[in-house]
């Protein structure tokens, strides 16, 4: 104990004597105070803290739905379910009214062609009816010649109808029309005439 | 003054969220603030290998979360931080004292180990040789610039026992480097 206090003695009585030369305290002012960590350190830790329950693993990002965002995201729906629908319907009805045009085109160009095969058909029927041995004085050329005048007639009558000023189709319903006069007043005279014979008879 | 403020309010939030939320982000953040200055302060005052300065950083921080609730702000964030960073330097000293006391024993004069290093004795390495109280004096006064009646609160020492080790810190170190240069 009394060395102690002696050696504690002696190291006061010297202290006074030993004070730091500048030269050492700027080098123990130098000497670094930080040093880096390694990051290995770090989640060594980190995964000791939470095995402790000291720290939670990070946390999911959730968003905090506020009554504001809320309604601004429930206008946002209504807005896009609206704008969306407007979308079809103008989409709907643009295609419609080109699907109408389609078929109208379709139905004007099955018309024609209806037309061209009726047409065909009635010429080759007509030379079919020409080609016929009785086809001057036959009984069965006679009606053909009349169904094909007939037909002819009503074509006629319905170019008329469709232009009106067309002069060909005008003349010739005329010339159909004075024909059939004439034949219809020969079949009278014929009738009279076999009337009188039947009168004869 | 500005800066400190900022800093000392940043702390309080980040130890808020780990105390709240025990948010592992602030955690870090506040890691790696203030790894930095413990590992530098306790590598000096452990004078041990890197494996075992890193175990007395990751006990040091155990030990502060464990206690993060009852910090009270007297003092800064890292004040307190360094203040536990002392304390388990201090017990793993004792704890491993008993095994060092064989080295200590064969090289009770401290000449003698700069006479077998043949290396550059620097004043990091000189601080390194020292003994472990000394070493503590010294650190905390000549470079981390605490009072001798700080420190002597610090290790719970009187004050008279704090100018002794210091005395004898300084000496042990001015001579081996006197030595050294001659």
């Amino acid at each position: 104990m009394n060395d102690f206090n002696s050696n504690h003695h002696d190291d006061e009585k010297h202290q006074e004597e030993f004070e730091l030369t500048a030269a050492e305290k700027k080098a123990l002012e130098k000497l670094p105070r930080d040093r880096i960590s390694s990051r290995a350190l770090e989640d060594r830790l980190v995964g000791l803290l939470r095995e402790r329950g000291f720290l939670k693993p990070p946390r999911r990002r959730v968003i905090d739905l506020t009554a504001w965002r809320k309604v601004a995201i429930s206008a946002a729906c209504v807005v896009l379910l609206l704008t969306g629908f407007m979308l079809g319907q103008w989409t709907g009805s643009r295609r419609l009214a080109s699907d109408n045009s389609i078929l109208q085109g379709r139905d004007d160009f099955s018309v024609a062609a209806s037309l061209q095969q009726a047409g065909s058909a009635y010429l080759l029927a007509l030379e079919r009816l020409a080609a016929l041995p009785d086809s001057i004085n036959g009984q069965q050329s006679i009606q053909g010649r009349e169904v094909a005048l007939s037909t002819l007639c009503t074509a006629a009558d319905q170019v008329t109808r469709l232009v009106p000023k067309n002069v060909l189709a005008g003349q010739l319903l005329a010339a159909l029309d004075t024909d059939s006069d004439e034949r219809v007043a020969e079949g009278h005279d014929k009738v009279t005439l076999e009337s009188n014979r039947v009168i004869e008879f | 003054m500005k800066i400190k403020e900022i800093n000392i309010r940043t702390d309080r939030h980040l130890i808020s969220a780990i105390l709240k939320f025990g948010d592992e982000q602030a955690f870090r953040a506040l890691y790696r603030r203030h790894t930095p200055l413990l590992l530098g302060f306790i590598s000096r005052l452990h004078s041990g290998s890197n494996p075992e300065t890193e175990d007395v950083v990751q006990e040091t921080w155990i030990r502060a979360c464990e206690n993060l609730g009852q910090f009270q702000w007297r003092s800064t964030f890292s004040t307190w931080l360094l203040g536990i960073g002392l304390n388990v330097v201090r017990n793993n000293l004792r704890r491993g004292k008993k095994y060092r006391s064989i080295i200590e024993n064969l090289s009770s004069d401290p000449t003698c180990q700069i006479e077998d290093n043949e290396s550059r004795i620097d004043l990091e390495q000189a601080i390194q040789m020292l003994p472990d109280d000394n070493r503590i004096v010294l650190v905390l006064h000549d470079i981390e610039g605490l009072t001798h009646q700080e420190i002597a609160e610090r290790l719970e020492i009187p004050v008279g026992t704090t100018k002794s080790q210091l005395f004898r810190a300084r000496r042990m170190i001015r001579d081996w480097l006197t030595e050294k240069t001659e």
